[in-house]
């Protein structure tokens, strides 16, 4: 058995893939893909495999992460990536497979490149004014199913925010790890709330999965 | 670009993956390098639609042509639909995400009668004129419609421009060769179907003209044109060689049937009278073990499957299914996929293999008596006896299964009050037995018994039957449930209005049409689901056409009446159908066709013996 991480791609249609239902479509693709992976033991075997962070349906992605295991040894990471490549629809791509060098715990922000699109409203200036203040409170499900407020001006770094011919383009990093955790569609949420008018169409794509000191997390 | 119209909307509603398409096995051509274009609609979602398995293969089959494109299109669910209405997104196939109204074929395929009013639903989210005769003289869109349903289609026949009869495999092509040809030159959508009409198996209703006696039955169908007079339904001779598909489209959400599945049989031998499969896909033909097994594990490997199942009327009639469950259990075994095993007689297995079954069998067990007393069973020509349903109980309940459901049916021709109470005593002596065996499981039974509304259909001995009426319904099932002492014993039950939406949509001729058209348009769609079905508006919706919804479900119909699906030929002669209903008046059965021939006229139409050893009786 060989512990192996692969990076994947999730664009186009396959963003609409929700998390619940990645597990049993990479079980099929392996199953396709004529791979061995390692089954749980026990009563009720099933197929070990392992997303550390979920991606929130609709958002496409440039580096998802799957743990996995095989049980030939002696398969090269590139074949198989190769070979689920060759078994994957459009839409899903894995980029590399390698043995895992990190701890899941080490993962601390994600970087995300947005497009905001079909609202006059939803513009940098707009933006700029919203982020500018002191605080920005917006409610957050605690683990307790409860609503708490919390103020996200601190998570959130922006690193680009500009209007093109296609809309509002903003670069954000916002934390991903055990410890906190936001996703942007909080701070859009508040932004569309701020700037009374909501973009017809958000397109959030998750670009780099990062440690605490700012490394791609592997 | 419609694609970025449906991409906005879709966050806001349920299950979106189910709009979109781009799913492993589905297929991607350029629209400019095809010629015929083809719509492959199941009236119904797509949890449902993606499920069924005469879809995956006519589409995989047309597929195969380079030149032609099959895309499949399901029923956006209620939230989806009010969406696409209000933002002006037609109907669309998932493939390529174009509008339906652009293909040249807009097929339907009619499984249930509950669906009818989504394919009136579906046309006009595509933006398709309901009415055929709305169409005009452009050539596409073709609307056409297959499936058990179409053996009477006269309820919708009017909003069709073909009838697909039988099994499609190589009529589908046919047709679609020949509209090729005629779209090359130029024809116009009349010239095609009149040339349609000549081909056999596809029924063009608009070239025949119904008249009617004036007691309201059916005087007869007049065709024009040099329409056949009678229509005969298209079977596939040897079913080992037919296409069959390598690959599936794997739904990325989970779906009610979500497996590879391989069909090891059409047709049926047995003959229970009131179950119209079991006429109208005869005769029986079975795929040999290697082919079964080859197809099921080429499926597994291509799609990526945990599950497999066996399809058909009734795969434990397979002539070697012991040998088939040997192999495949081995295999699935190895591969970590969970076989699923249809209701089986058991009296055909070694004990090792019941073994293995047993192993792999998860949920309880379901068998399905249909009827309380042995005297009734035998009217219906069930033919399970007692000693059976308490073996295979036993047998369930010593390999540690407490749980059993049953399946009955109420209102069957002849039935009485004692074989209500024979339902309720049937499943009592299930629960007696449970507790007289010293081996049995902890805890208590428990027998749940669903009772279904019995909906006298065509083209079986009981199409000449009335359905019981609504308050005799209601007694019978209140009789039911006071012969039940045992709280270990539950009942449940369809409405029983449904079963009457069921019988005159089943029943009816083209009178019907007008009357689903006002229903639609009073809302009336998914007719199967909780959240839509609404009596009240079809039976004002009759009422408002002038229909007499007794004449059609309450009426006990004559041996020599006209039918509206007489002139549809499923092989199965009407005369043989007649004597059959006789002889379920005297209680008396009809062997299974493999021990005894009981001449249906199948064998005739189909050309040769059903079976090599039996014989034709008559
Ligand atoms: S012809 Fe005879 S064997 Fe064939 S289906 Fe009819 S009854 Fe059965």
């Amino acid at each position: 058995m060989k512990k192996l991480r692969a990076r994947f791609k999730k664009k186009d249609r396959a963003k609409y893939i929700s998390h619940l239902d990645l597990y049993r479509f990479m079980q099929r693709t392996f199953k396709r893909a004529g791979i061995s992976v390692w089954y749980t033991q026990g009563f009720n075997p099933h197929l070990y495999i392992m997303f550390p962070l979920p991606l929130s349906l609709g958002y496409e992605s440039d580096c998802e992460i799957m743990d996995f295991n095989i049980n030939d040894d002696t398969l090269a990471p590139e074949t198989v990536m190769e070979k689920l490549n060759e078994a994957m629809p459009a839409g899903i791509e894995i980029t590399e497979v390698y043995e895992p060098e990190m701890k899941h715990t080490e993962i601390e922000f994600s970087h995300y490149d947005i497009l905001l699109t079909g609202a006059p409203e939803i513009n940098a200036e707009n933006f700029g004014r919203f982020f500018s203040q002191d605080r920005i409170v917006i409610q957050k499900k605690t683990k307790q199913k409860t609503m708490k407020d919390v103020d996200i001006k601190p998570f959130a770094e922006i690193s680009e925010c500009s209007d093109t011919d296609r809309g509002l383009h903003i670069l954000m990093k916002m934390p991903s790890g055990s410890n906190a955790s936001y996703n942007p569609s909080l701070l859009l949420g508040a932004f569309y709330k701020f700037a009374g008018a909501e973009a017809e169409f958000a397109y959030v794509n998750r670009t780099r999965i990062v440690t605490g000191d700012g490394r791609d997390f592997r | 670009m419609l694609r970025d119209k449906i991409e906005k909307l879709l966050l806001k509603v349920q299950k979106p993956s189910r709009y979109i398409g781009g799913e492993h096995g589905s297929v991607m051509k350029d629209k400019d390098k095809v010629d015929v274009r083809f719509a492959f609609c199941f009236p119904d979602s797509y949890d449902i639609g993606m499920s069924h398995l005469g879809m995956k293969i006519l589409y995989s089959l047309i597929n195969s042509r380079e030149n032609y494109w099959c895309e499949r299109v399901f029923a956006p669910w209620l939230d989806f639909e009010e969406l696409m209405v209000e933002n002006d997104i037609p109907l669309y196939a998932l493939e390529s995400l174009d509008p339906v109204k652009d293909f040249d074929f807009i097929g339907f395929t009619m499984q249930y009668e509950l669906s009818y009013s989504n394919l009136l639903n579906m046309l006009s989210l595509a933006g398709v004129p309901i009415w055929q005769k709305d169409r005009g003289d452009s050539l596409a869109p073709i609307v056409v419609a297959g499936g058990p349903c179409v053996c009477n289609p006269e309820p919708f026949a009017d909003f069709c421009d073909i009838i697909s009869l039988g099994e499609g495999e190589e009529v589908t092509l046919e047709m679609m060769d020949l509209y090729n040809e005629m779209k090359k030159k130029g024809s116009t959508r009349h010239e095609f179907l009149v040339a349609a009409s000549k081909i056999e198996g596809l029924y063009v209703p608009s070239l025949y003209d119904a008249e009617y006696n004036e007691d309201g039955t059916i005087k007869q169908y007049v065709p024009k044109e040099g329409a056949p007079a009678v229509i005969r339904k298209r079977i596939i001779r040897d079913l080992d060689s037919v296409f069959y598909p390598d690959d599936f489209v794997v739904p990325f959400s989970d779906i009610v049937h979500n497996r590879a599945a391989v069909e090891v049989l059409r047709g049926c031998i047995r003959g229970c009278r009131f179950c119209q499969a079991g006429f109208i896909y005869r005769p029986f033909r079975e795929k040999t073990t290697e082919r079964v097994c080859s197809q099921a594990k080429c499926l597994c490997e291509n799609t990526g499957y945990e599950e497999l199942s066996l399809l058909s009327l009734s795969t434990s009639d397979h002539s070697d299914i012991g040998g088939i469950f040997t192999e495949l259990l081995e295999y699935t075994e190895d591969e970590h996929i969970n076989m699923s095993l249809p209701s089986l007689r058991v009296d055909n297995f070694s004990d090792e293999l019941l073994e293995k079954i047993k192993r792999v069998r998860t949920s309880g067990l379901t068998f399905a008596p249909e009827a309380g007393t042995q005297r009734l069973r035998d009217v219906i020509n069930k033919n399970v006896s007692e000693e059976e349903i308490m073996s295979t109980c036993r047998i369930a309940f010593e390999g540690g299964y407490t749980k059993v459901k049953l399946y009955f049916m109420m209102g069957l021709p002849t039935e009485t009050d004692e074989d209500i109470v024979g339902i309720a005593e049937t499943a009592q002596r299930i629960v007696d037995l449970f507790y007289s065996l010293p081996d049995r499981p902890k805890g208590s039974p428990s027998v749940s018994i669903s009772v279904a509304t019995f909906v006298p259909k065509p083209f079986t001995p009981f199409e000449f039957e009335p359905q019981i009426s609504y308050d005799e319904i209601k007694r019978r099932q209140k009789l039911l449930v006071d012969s039940i002492t045992s709280k270990k014993i539950k009942a449940s039950w369809h409405d029983p209005e449904i079963s009457i939406l069921e019988e005159i949509l089943a029943k009816g001729d083209r009178r019907i049409a007008p009357a689903m058209y006002e229903a639609w348009k009073s809302g009336c769609k998914f007719d199967s689901w909780g959240e839509t079905y609404d009596f009240g508006k079809w039976m004002a919706a009759f009422e408002k056409c002038g229909i007499d919804v007794g004449f059609y479900v309450n009426r006990e119909r004559s041996y020599d009446e006209v039918f509206p699906w007489d002139h549809l030929d499923y092989f199965v002669t009407k005369e043989f159908l007649a004597r059959e209903n006789k002889k379920a008046k005297q209680n008396l059965t009809t062997p299974h066709c493999r021990l005894k021939c009981s001449g249906c006229g199948v064998n005739k139409k189909a050309g040769g013996e059903c079976f090599e050893k039996t014989t034709c009786q008559i």
